[in-house]
């Protein structure tokens, strides 16, 4: 895109452009936001060509439900909170999680072949280990439910604040915030059930937390 | 866990979205109360270990977008998937410019063309049907029996052109596809133009 004066233009301001019909302000916000975009997607779906679809889907409502893009909000925001509803759907529809926690090892590890064979190309035990955290990781994210995991990914991932997931998902922070310490805390007992991580502390649930 | 009252102050801590003051008190209270202190240090180790366990993703696929065809913009998108899967070529849109008329824009041009006459023709064959249709009324009792011979020919004769108006349809929005695929990297695609109209041996300049 170079030194495009475009370049310099907020996105809600492209987005408004591309809604009347102005290809290249489209054409910027694409190029700026699939990365992220399919990035969020992938992770919460687990499958490349289902998260190539949803991120075509998402950008195609961009265009189309140009009226539903209030004024004064985030491009990014509204951008994620249509593909979270997508994903949600698809997920809903195909509710198979878990089979692709099976299905997701296999695809990142080809993906890791493909696209990145040098990343890990040094000590071998060391590959191993971390490949293995990987895997673990990836089963306890997908035993999260639903709502912890989307958080997780938001935050983890996508690097969000908490106040932009609050505007994505439609709900308090404090609710953001509980969703996630519950989601980290149930992934440190997955890893330490899987003898990655040291076990809690004793007396540790004599606070609970609701 | 930590202390209920702390959890959310801690995770804000964690996440440095803490400001000056609140960072000051959540480390005062980490310093005091151990339990809260190794649930900060756990979930940070979970963070770690989300970090460090990261899946590699699948390299971006390019996302293309044709937005100004509403009735068939769906198959125009699969269209410049396809196209963009095999080529691995950046996004482009459906956008004509004065730029020098590559491979594609001939063939696009002679498929324009064939939809027009295939689309005369078929309101020819209308026009033909509902003028049976109307005789058909006035007349009842010669033809109760249902349709002749002739009269079925002409149905599906009808029914084969309206389908081949779609097929070109199509063809032509993958043409245009290719085309402006062509616009955009500034390189002739003609094997890519081939396949398409192969799969098509109508299609195939006559």
């Amino acid at each position: 895109m170079g030194s495009h004066v475009l370049d310099e233009a907020n996105d809600e301001h492209l987005a408004r452009a591309a809604q009347a019909g102005d290809r290249e302000s489209l054409a910027l916000l694409v190029t700026r936001w699939e990365g992220p975009l399919f990035r969020f997607v992938y992770r919460l779906v687990g499958q490349r060509e289902d998260a190539r679809d949803i991120c075509q889907e998402t950008f195609l409502r961009v265009v189309r439900e140009a009226r539903r893009f209030r004024p004064g909000a985030r491009f990014s925001t509204w951008m994620y909170q249509i593909a979270l509803n997508l994903c949600r759907d698809h997920l809903r529809r195909k509710r198979r999680w878990a089979h692709v926690i099976a299905e997701e090892s296999g695809e990142w590890d080809g993906a890791r072949r493909g696209d990145a064979p040098a990343a890990d190309a040094g000590d071998p035990v060391e590959t191993l280990d971390r490949e293995r955290l990987r895997t673990a990781v990836m089963r306890a994210l997908a035993t999260l439910p639903a709502e912890q995991r989307e958080v997780l990914i938001l935050k983890e991932y996508e690097g969000l604040k908490f106040r932009e997931i609050a505007a994505i998902l439609g709900c308090p922070e404090s609710t953001v915030k509980s969703r996630l310490y519950h989601g980290l805390l149930r992934l440190r007992d997955r890893l330490v059930a899987d003898g990655f991580a040291s076990p809690p502390a004793q007396g540790r649930d004599a606070h609970g937390v609701s | 866990m930590a202390c209920p009252e702390w959890a959310e102050r801690i995770l804000t801590h964690l996440y440095a979205e803490a400001d000056a003051a609140e960072r000051g008190e959540v480390e005062a209270h980490l310093s005091r109360c151990p339990l809260c202190r190794q649930t900060a240090q756990e979930l940070q180790g979970v963070r770690d270990a989300l970090r460090d366990a990261a899946p590699e993703l699948p390299a971006t696929p390019r996302v293309l977008v044709i937005p100004d065809r509403p009735p068939r913009a769906r198959y125009a998108l699969a269209a410049a998937v396809v196209a963009a899967s095999l080529l691995g070529a950046g996004f482009f849109f459906g956008q004509r410019t004065g730029r020098p008329e590559p491979a594609a824009a001939q063939a696009l041009e002679a498929s324009l063309q064939r939809i027009e006459r295939l689309e005369q023709e078929l309101q020819a064959q209308r026009r033909l049907l509902q003028q049976w249709g109307a005789d058909r009324t006035s007349s009842r009792a010669s033809s109760a029996g249902g349709l002749t011979r002739e009269e079925l020919e002409q149905v599906l004769a009808s029914f084969r052109r309206e389908l081949e108006v779609g097929r070109s349809r199509d063809l032509e929005a993958l043409l245009e596809a290719i085309e402006d695929l062509e616009v955009r990297t500034g390189a002739r695609q003609d094997w890519l133009e081939y396949l398409v109209l192969a799969s098509d041996p109508r299609a195939l300049p006559r």
